[in-house]
């Protein structure tokens, strides 16, 4: 099995783990259990896609709908299957905080809209040498603004780092299909985490790219799809995505990859 | 995630002690499964079900996806949680809301969004 596309966060999740990168994308084995964090992070998601949308259609939505928008995808996320929430976190802890984020963020001077979740597909070119992967790149850019600033959302329980954020492979990725989609770079690009703190905040990291880093980013992608196809899923107990992950049983069960894998990942 | 063949032996004997049947049972694993009954470590992740995709009329599930933007339509409206899913229930007329069908959930989908932009004047 070799990939058909190759997305930003399929290449972190293999770089991160590889053996999740098999569980999911490989053997599709499906998810019993989900963490809290990520339902809390896709329903913020989704409630700020509605405000956008809106905002791009012209119309201020008021904060409200927004929320209670924010609530009907918790609530339906939470009916999809077991979510496992941190002992010290229950779930009303994460709707109070969902709503304080939602409306501070509500709040915060917006700028025009351009387009938000904006779908790609594209070629991933060596700007040095012209080779092009022969898997195209794709993925999802949250938030275009009119005036050309990319804005990229997370959820977290703390800061990045701001000494990573050169290196924010998703922020290049989108940078480097802006350039593609419009045909110039981005103005800025801006990571944008709602922190799920004892106070929420909301935490705003400005950054730029250039063509080394769009280089950098096809060497990664090019050494990801050699590891995908030579069967190289190796696990990484103890990384940050060991809580609550969902495929901790087949993690434990597993006992090295069959030759099967890798013959079928080579071809 | 090594493939295994699994042997049992089933010896049913009279009471006096004479042999009345001996079978060996073999269970060779699937897909890289072991056929046993998955051990589940306690406090652990419960055993992996296999996935329902298909409503009982045979049609396709509702997806995830559509499930989840349903509760958002619903919940713009000031439809939400446990109205939200009973509202759903009485609308399809479901005991449960994976008797959903995916062709069902679509159309009113559709219907939702529609509502909402008339209701924003095409916005």
């Amino acid at each position: 099995m070799v990939p058909e596309t190759l997305s930003v966060s399929s290449i972190n999740l293999y770089r991160t783990c590889s053996l999740k990168w098999r569980f999911q994308f490989l053997d599709r084995l499906p998810r019993l259990v989900q963490s809290a964090n990520m339902v809390f992070g896709s329903a913020i998601h989704k409630a700020l896609e509605w405000l956008h949308k809106e905002r791009r259609n012209g119309r201020n939505p008021p904060l409200d709908e927004v929320l209670r928008v924010f609530e009907g995808d918790w609530h339906a996320q939470l009916l999809g299957g077991e979510v496992v929430f941190p002992d010290d976190d229950g779930r009303d802890k994460f709707i109070h905080k969902g709503k304080e984020l939602v409306a501070q963020y509500y709040h915060l001077p917006q700028k025009p809209v351009r387009d938000a979740e904006v779908y790609f597909q594209l070629p991933l070119t060596n700007p040095a040498t012209g080779e092009v992967l022969d898997v195209p790149l794709r993925g999802v850019i949250d938030l275009v603004n009119a005036d050309d600033t990319i804005d990229e959302f997370k959820t977290a329980a703390k800061r990045f780092p701001l000494s990573d954020l050169p290196d924010h492979l998703q922020l290049t990725t989108y940078a480097f299909a802006f350039e593609l989609l419009y045909g110039r770079p981005p103005k800025d690009l801006r990571l944008i985490t709602l922190l799920r703190t004892k106070s929420p905040d909301i935490d705003v990291q400005i950054t730029g790219r250039t063509k080394e880093d769009y280089e950098r980013l096809f060497h990664i992608a090019k050494e990801t799809l050699k590891g995908i196809r030579a069967g190289v899923f190796i696990p990484n107990r103890g990384c940050w995505l060991c809580s609550g992950c969902e495929f901790d049983v087949d993690c434990r069960e597993w006992t090295g990859n069959e030759e099967e894998v890798m013959t079928n990942t080579a071809s | 995630m090594t493939r295994e063949t699994n042997t049992w032996r089933v010896k049913l004997t009279l009471p006096g002690g004479e042999p009345v049947l001996d079978l060996l049972v073999e269970a060779v694993a699937q897909d890289g499964k072991t056929a046993e009954a998955p051990v589940t470590v306690a406090g652990s992740a419960p055993a992996r079900p296999t996935p329902v995709s298909q409503a009982n009329n045979g049609d396709a599930s509702m997806t995830e996806p559509q499930k989840r933007y349903l509760f958002r339509l619903l919940g713009a409206q000031g439809v939400q949680g446990k109205d939200a899913e009973l509202h759903l229930k009485q609308f399809f007329k479901v005991a449960s809301l994976r008797e959903i069908t995916k062709a069902a959930a679509s159309e009113y989908i559709n219907q939702l969004a529609a509502d909402r932009k008339e209701a924003h004047g095409g916005a």
